[in-house]
């Protein structure tokens, strides 16, 4: 083996190790763990019970039938909650990394300290909002009658691993913020509050709310674009073959700020 | 309680400025805050438009026109911005480190001091959230006026009487922290509760029948539908004994929201008495 190959199987060993080390810790706290587990599910079912809600007394919305809605509502709870695994430090990362000096003993470890936050506070319980997702996908595929070959489920599968990483990507740009701002709560807040946004038909948004969920919070990329080309429906289908594209871009977006972000770091000093 | 012990009111007013104070500490959670209440009412805006947009003009959805319910939203997210507090995670908090023992040894009750700074919280929150808030907000969307002046001054006392309603049920969650140790969970199910059975999201009168029932029993109602209904001037379709009547709405709003604060008092009185009892803080 050479050594540029050594030297991954060692950043790779010391990962695994961090990451179990991490898991055993999160593991011990089996109170926090159910809670979680609960939260999440109750969550998750809430924001559903919400979507059937609102149909009861409207029918339809704008041409969109109520399965039509879950299926994005659903693949988007999917993405959720894989990113909301890794979510937890991204949205505390000025409070627990900047002002109270933790990023000192992550900037000592041999390995990047980008994957160093986002696995620091691993949640698995989270995943139980993926679960429903993948439930609420498949009970409205099958209420549309919808007759799907693997080709359809691996685009699903990918649309999910997409849209997390789109959510791990924005939120870390918003974090890497945080070494050049110092603040507790940071500016994540309004933007994650801008997610429900994409779960909805872009087309009832005015264009300056829709380009900016396409190309500036590219939210609608998580599960409205793929979800109307899996749906068959015309318009801005198109855009579905867009979103690993814009993941991308927005994955070199983040590793950049990132990388910017590092530079400019000093320590509190304590 | 103690009559004497409760006309403690300078030291409650202590509570009360402190609470402000601290708010005015937190610049960036001030601008984002404002955002993100616009970036709720704009998304609920859009939905409604869309929902009523193949709808004859004038057409209703169990009783509210489109400028009704958008109304409704707008009002509803201004008074929340005004209402909303964290007593719940500065409670456990002082639970989980021991500080609530300084409660005990204080002459005014928690409860008190609690009210008193989420309402000193309230104010601040008022002044300098709800104004501009409801500023934006009545530029950029079609947002009625209350039928009267007295629907006005009722609405912001309905929703100080949010507020207190509020306090309440986040104290009960708060208490929680003495079984639970770590509330998270617990903060966050409170949160969705509240969310769909307060009629934040969503007016109470489009819910099913059912969960209508079970909503007039419920104190969460008394957050967000109350005030709301008191703003338009109606609750129609909804809670029968809301009324119909303008006016007499605002009596049964404010007399509904009052027996849940006294009802909730109560209640908070009683489980922190007994949560003190068995308090044992280490080391001290």
């Amino acid at each position: 083996m050479n050594r540029n190959g050594c030297k991954l199987m060692r950043a790779l060993k010391i990962y695994l190790a961090l990451f179990a080390q991490m898991l055993k810790v999160r593991l011990s706290y089996r109170g926090d763990f159910i809670a979680d587990l609960f939260a999440t599910a109750f969550g998750g079912l809430a924001s559903l019970f919400f979507v059937l809600l609102f149909f009861v007394p409207i029918g339809d919305l704008a041409g969109w039938k109520k399965d039509e809605i879950l299926l994005i509502v659903g693949l988007s709870m999917m993405s959720y909650g894989l990113f909301a695994t890794v979510s937890w430090n991204l949205f505390e990362f000025g409070d627990r990394y900047i002002i109270e000096g933790r990023f000192d003993r992550v900037l000592l470890r041999p390995i990047s300290t980008w994957a160093q936050i986002l696995c620091d506070q691993f949640r698995i319980p989270v995943l139980a909002e993926t679960v429903i997702g993948v439930g609420v996908v498949a009970h409205s595929v099958t209420n549309l009658g919808l007759d799907w070959s693997a080709l359809e489920w691996a685009f699903v599968a990918l649309t999910v691993v997409c849209g997390a990483l789109l959510y791990v990507f924005v939120f870390s740009i918003l974090a890497s913020a945080s070494f050049h701002f110092e603040d507790r709560v940071g500016i994540a807040p309004p933007v994650f509050n801008v997610i429900p946004f994409g779960r909805w038909p872009q087309e009832i948004f005015p264009w300056p709310i829709q380009a900016l969920l396409r190309w500036v919070i590219p939210f609608g990329f998580v599960a409205y674009y793929p979800g109307t080309a899996l749906l068959g429906r015309t318009g801005l289908a198109g855009l579905a073959i867009a979103a690993p594209l814009v993941t991308l871009a927005f994955g070199l977006l983040a590793a950049f700020c990132w990388r910017l972000g590092v530079r400019k770091y000093e320590s509190t000093g304590s | 309680m103690n009559p004497v012990r409760a006309l403690h009111l300078p030291a409650y007013a202590g509570f009360f400025s402190g609470q402000f104070r601290k708010m005015l500490a937190y610049r960036t959670r001030y601008v984002t805050g404002i955002i993100s209440y616009l970036v709720y009412v704009t998304t609920y805006y859009y939905l409604w438009r869309a929902v009523f947009l193949h709808r004859a003009p004038g057409a209703q959805i169990a009783g509210f026109t489109l400028d009704q319910i958008v109304t409704y939203v707008a009002i509803s997210w201004i008074a929340r911005s005004a209402y909303f507090n964290n007593v719940d995670r500065e409670l456990a908090e002082q639970v989980q480190n021991g500080s609530i023992a300084v409660a005990l040894s204080r002459p005014v009750s928690l409860q008190g001091t609690v009210v008193a700074g989420a309402l000193g919280e309230g104010l601040f929150r008022f002044c300098f959230f709800t104004l501009p808030i409801g500023a934006v907000i009545f530029l950029l969307f079609p947002v009625a006026p209350p039928p009267s002046l007295l629907h006005a001054i009722a609405f912001v006392l309905s929703c100080a009487l949010s507020q207190v309603i509020l306090t309440h049920v986040n104290f009960l969650v708060g208490m929680c922290a003495f079984p639970l140790k770590n509330i998270d969970g617990v903060m966050r199910m409170k949160h969705y509760l509240i969310e769909i059975l307060s009629g934040l999201l969503l007016p109470i009168s489009l819910f099913p029948d059912w969960l209508q029932a079970l909503s007039s029993w419920l104190p969460f109602q008394a957050i967000a539908f109350v005030p709301s209904s008191i703003w338009l001037g109606h609750a129609r379709g909804g809670i029968g004994w809301l009324g119909d009547d303008p006016t007499q709405l605002i009596v049964h709003g404010l007399a509904v929201q009052a027996a849940w604060v006294a009802a909730l008092a109560l209640l908070c009185a009683f489980i922190w008495r007994r949560a003190a009892r068995s308090l044992s803080v280490q080391g001290g």
